[in-house]
């Protein structure tokens, strides 16, 4: 892989490592984050409407406690208690005051849509702000029957009365003497109680609170509703924990059947669960958000990386490659080369370094030719050299002469060397030979001629014609030589000794001998041949005549006659 | 040890080739159930539609058959005479049948608050029983209507207002003459007579009983005491199926007007039919106790009234009109 490649993959992975990490953990974070405080907001708010549900019941608890306890109405309700006959004048003035003067008035605070007075004896109603409600039995509600004893309220239901779902807080009226003489009862106004768990603060687009009682009918509207309040159950995982007294949070799904963030709380007192609920996906926008950001964010940090990896990989290298090309002409005998970096780093100096070594060898290049030149002459000349002495060496060992090369030694001729046909003929090893006088291998004769008579100088003088000369072998043979010798001369023109050469002319010797002897015995034998074939000649032709003189033919031509003569 | 275990392998293989893998029993016919329902098919009856479309009959294996009912029909009759197995009776006539020795039994209260109210014109000035003196009051009537009559008695005895100062004419299901003005009151059911008169566009005044201290049921679920004594198991499966669906109209009364309107005849009535399943909710689902539970206090209200009013032959104890021992044993016993 290039330099390049390399060093962008290397900051891309130097970049994608951290930031994938800390992309990773930062995502989870944040996602935890802000599941937490989505959670803790829904809880927050429910522990919120929980308690302005409380003041909203405990207002009217209030309201109507106070309302109960007041002099008049308790005076009122004392007269039509004891008044059983309707037609007395006092029965309606003591309804038209507790009705006019002050159950009335009360409800333009808001609280109640509906006041009404019992009877606590036979639970019927004495007197309501809604008029048609008057006479009615309410002996069986158990608003009534718990409401005799103390303030209490009943979770919201339906009133096929009212035609609409209702929630009654009811309280005792008791005389001056402390006994029970009415129960003073109160419709909340529901729309408030879907008011407050409707109202929200903020801009979330599907936060939802709704109450759910026991029988898992929503008693308040939930905002994505339609007139579900006591007409719908809901039974989501929400609820039913809720339902069962349990405080909490979980994810499941809503009565819409959507996915849902919601927190759970069981009011005891109401006996009922509140729900506040997000969904999924606006709660968990801000965590796709943030995984966007943050991907984004990886996915610049990436860019910017490779960008910068591949700006850095390219101000890197292009020297890099630069001097890789120019180390390569350079390399490649182009000493006029020279690369062109300029830069002030260790690229530049390497650069320079390379052009200055550049700039050397060319120097030094030159004299190295010359002096491989000469080396190369003198490895031919030194070839040839050993060439020549080697064809010399063949010739000297191989030649059918004997050689002998001498030193002179105080004018007496050592051996200095000497061919294999020398040694051999003697009957001696080229060893035994070498470094040994040659006058040893003369005969006394030769060694006269060679020391006394000077045949030695001559031949150190360079004046040595031909001679004859007699060598003996190692068994005393004697060997006819014909001896040519001439000086040797070193390198600085000095004699330092002969070459001699000797050929062996024993067997021409012994030849001329004998062809001195056959011709001598040739010369004794002609003389006695020549009487005999004188003889022949005279007997041919007397045959030839006495055949003639027979009458026949001669035998022997005169030609044959004359050829049958020894030349 | 090695032959012990092969011993022990091959014995239980054969334990499972036994028992297990034995030929497969026929699954057990459904059990065939008529209910004879109280009138023609109706978002009235939505519960027993949604227990048969959901399943919970079929879970109980019962194949269910439902009657429909009919001015002319005699609802309580067709489950005495084991016509129907249950029926979707009038409480009234369960103890007026009983008063005559017939042994219909009320197992549940589907409608725990009565569905009769009167109606008046909301100018009419007439708010409250009392108002009814001297008035058109159209309630009178047998059959189905009887209950108008009833309870508009046994109210005006509670509030001892005397009776003959009203105008009492038969009731007129078509509610003609209320429409024309010559009926100032007229009986009828919240779940179908006061839709009818609404649906009209007319504003009314609704005077129920309920609020004078007369607490009656309508539609409760009847049988016969042979079947609970021969086939309890099935009145008990009757019972959790019925009760569910029940339970699952109220929860979602939309949804059971869907369902009602693969039953009604009339299948583009459906505002009808929504208009009723709002109207009975109340009156199913009081927010009170559990779906189909009844109150002593309010059979014996009833028996006395009748008892009073003299349509009862022979006096006889109204605990044996009804039973808790089946939906307590559908709702282990809790009330809510």
């Amino acid at each position: 892989m290039k330099i390049a490649a390399r060093l962008t993959a290397l900051f891309f992975l130097m970049a994608i490592v951290p930031t994938g990490i800390v992309g990773y953990l930062g995502y989870g974070i944040g996602k935890r984050t802000i599941l937490e405080e989505t959670t803790d907001h829904l809880v927050s708010i429910n522990i919120l409407k929980t308690r302005e549900l409380e003041r909203w019941v405990k207002d009217g608890k209030n309201s109507i406690e106070e309302l109960a306890q007041q002099p008049l109405i308790r005076q009122y309700a004392s007269v039509i208690a004891t008044l059983h006959d309707r037609s007395d004048p006092s029965y309606p003035r003591a309804h038209r005051s507790i009705v006019e003067d002050h159950l009335k008035p009360r409800l333009q605070y808001g609280i109640f849509t509906e006041l009404f007075i019992m009877c606590a004896r036979e639970g019927h109603i004495w007197a309501s702000t809604d008029e048609k409600q008057d006479g009615k039995l309410r002996d069986t509600r158990r608003y009534f029957i718990e409401g005799k004893k103390r303030t209490y309220i009943e979770g919201s239901y339906y009133s096929p009365s009212l035609e609409r779902p209702a929630m009654t807080v009811s309280t005792p009226v008791k005389a001056t003497d402390g006994n029970l003489i009415a129960v003073l009862a109160g419709r909340l106004a529901l729309g408030e109680l879907s008011a407050i768990m409707v109202q929200q603060s903020g801009k979330r687009r599907t936060l939802d609170t709704y109450l759910v009682n026991t029988f898992n009918f929503f008693v308040s509207e939930p905002r994505f509703g339609g007139d579900y309040v006591l007409k719908k159950a809901v039974r989501t995982e929400g609820v039913e924990a809720g339902l069962s007294g349990k405080d909490g949070f979980g994810f499941y799904i809503d009565y819409r059947g959507v996915p849902v963030i919601g927190a759970y709380k069981w009011l005891p007192e109401s006996r009922m669960c509140i729900i506040t609920e997000i969904d999924q996906s606006e709660a968990l926008e801000p965590v796709r958000t943030l995984a966007w950001v943050l991907a984004a964010g990886v996915f610049i940090i990436l860019m910017t990386a490779g960008f910068l990896g591949i700006f850095f990989a390219r101000t890197i290298s292009r020297p890099l490659i630069q001097l890789a090309a120019g180390a390569g002409e350079i390399g490649s005998g182009n000493l006029e080369y020279r690369i062109d970096i300029k830069s002030k780093d260790e690229l530049g100096d390497l650069a320079r370094a390379t052009n200055e070594m550049a700039a050397r060898l060319k120097e030094t290049h030159t004299s190295v030719t010359n002096l491989q030149k000469e080396i190369m002459d003198r490895k031919l000349a030194e070839e040839s050299a050993r060439l020549l002495e080697h064809r010399y060496r063949i010739l000297f060992d191989e030649a059918p002469a004997m050689y002998v090369i001498t030193r002179n030694i105080e004018g007496a001729p050592i051996i200095a060397d000497c061919n294999a046909l020398f040694s051999s003929a003697l009957g001696y090893s080229h060893d035994e030979v070498i470094e040994q006088p040659l006058a040893d291998f003369y005969t006394p004769e030769s060694r006269a001629e060679l020391l006394e008579q000077g045949g030695y100088r001559r031949a150190l003088s360079g004046s040595f014609g031909k001679e004859e000369r007699q060598l003996v072998t190692r068994d005393g043979r004697i060997i006819e030589t014909l001896l040519h010798a001439v000086p040797e001369i070193d390198r600085d023109g000095k004699v330092t000794g002969t070459r001699a050469m000797f050929v062996d002319i024993t067997d021409r010797k012994r030849a001329e001998e004998r062809v001195n002897e056959q011709l001598n015995e040739l010369r004794r034998w002609n003389e006695a041949v020549k009487g005999r074939e004188l003889r022949i000649l005279d007997l041919k032709r007397e045959v030839n005549k006495l055949l003639v003189k027979a009458g026949l033919p001669a035998r022997y031509s005169s030609a044959e006659e004359d050829n049958d003569w020894p030349v | 040890m090695k032959k012990t275990m092969t011993v022990l392998i091959l014995f239980i293989l054969s334990g499972i080739i036994l028992f297990g893998c034995g030929r497969p029993q026929p699954p057990k016919a459904p059990d065939e159930v008529k209910l004879q329902l109280k009138w023609l098919h109706q978002a009235q009856f939505a519960g027993f539609y949604m227990a048969q479309e959901k399943g919970y009959y079929a879970k109980e294996n019962i194949k269910i058959t439902f009657l429909e009912g009919g001015q002319d029909v005699d609802i309580a009759g067709s489950v005495v005479s084991r016509k129907a197995d249950f029926g979707v009776v009038t409480p009234e006539y369960i103890l007026i049948n009983r008063s005559r020795g017939l042994p219909l039994i009320a197992i549940a209260a589907i409608y725990r608050r009565s569905a009769v109210a009167f109606a008046a014109r909301a100018n009419s000035g007439i708010v409250r029983p009392a108002d009814f003196k001297g008035k058109t009051v159209a309630a009178a009537g047998k059959g189905g209507s009887m209950e108008f009559d009833l309870q508009l008695r046994a109210m005006m005895k509670k509030l001892k207002i005397d009776i003959l100062k009203l105008n009492i004419i038969p009731y007129d299901p078509e509610y003609a003459s209320f429409y024309s003005g010559k009926t100032d009151v007229t009986a009828a059911y919240y779940t179908g007579g006061i839709i009818k008169i609404r649906k009209k566009g007319m504003k009314i005044n609704l005077i129920w009983p309920e609020d004078y201290g007369i607490n009656f049921y309508s539609d409760t679920l009847a049988t016969t005491e042979k079947m609970i004594s021969d086939n309890p198991d099935l009145v008990e499966r009757f019972m959790r199926a019925s009760m569910q669906g029940w339970q699952d109209a109220i929860e979602d009364y939309r949804q059971a007007v869907v369902v009602s309107l693969k039953y009604v005849h009339d299948k583009e009535d459906s505002d009808t039919q929504t208009a009723m399943m709002e109207a009975m909710l109340p009156l199913v689902h009081t927010g009170e106790d559990r779906i189909g539970w009844m109150k002593p206090e309010i059979w014996h209200e009833m028996y006395g009234t009748l008892l009073d009013q003299g349509l009862l032959e022979k006096p006889f104890d109204v605990d044996q009109a009804y039973t808790m021992r089946f939906i307590k044993e559908i709702s282990g016993g809790k009330v809510k």
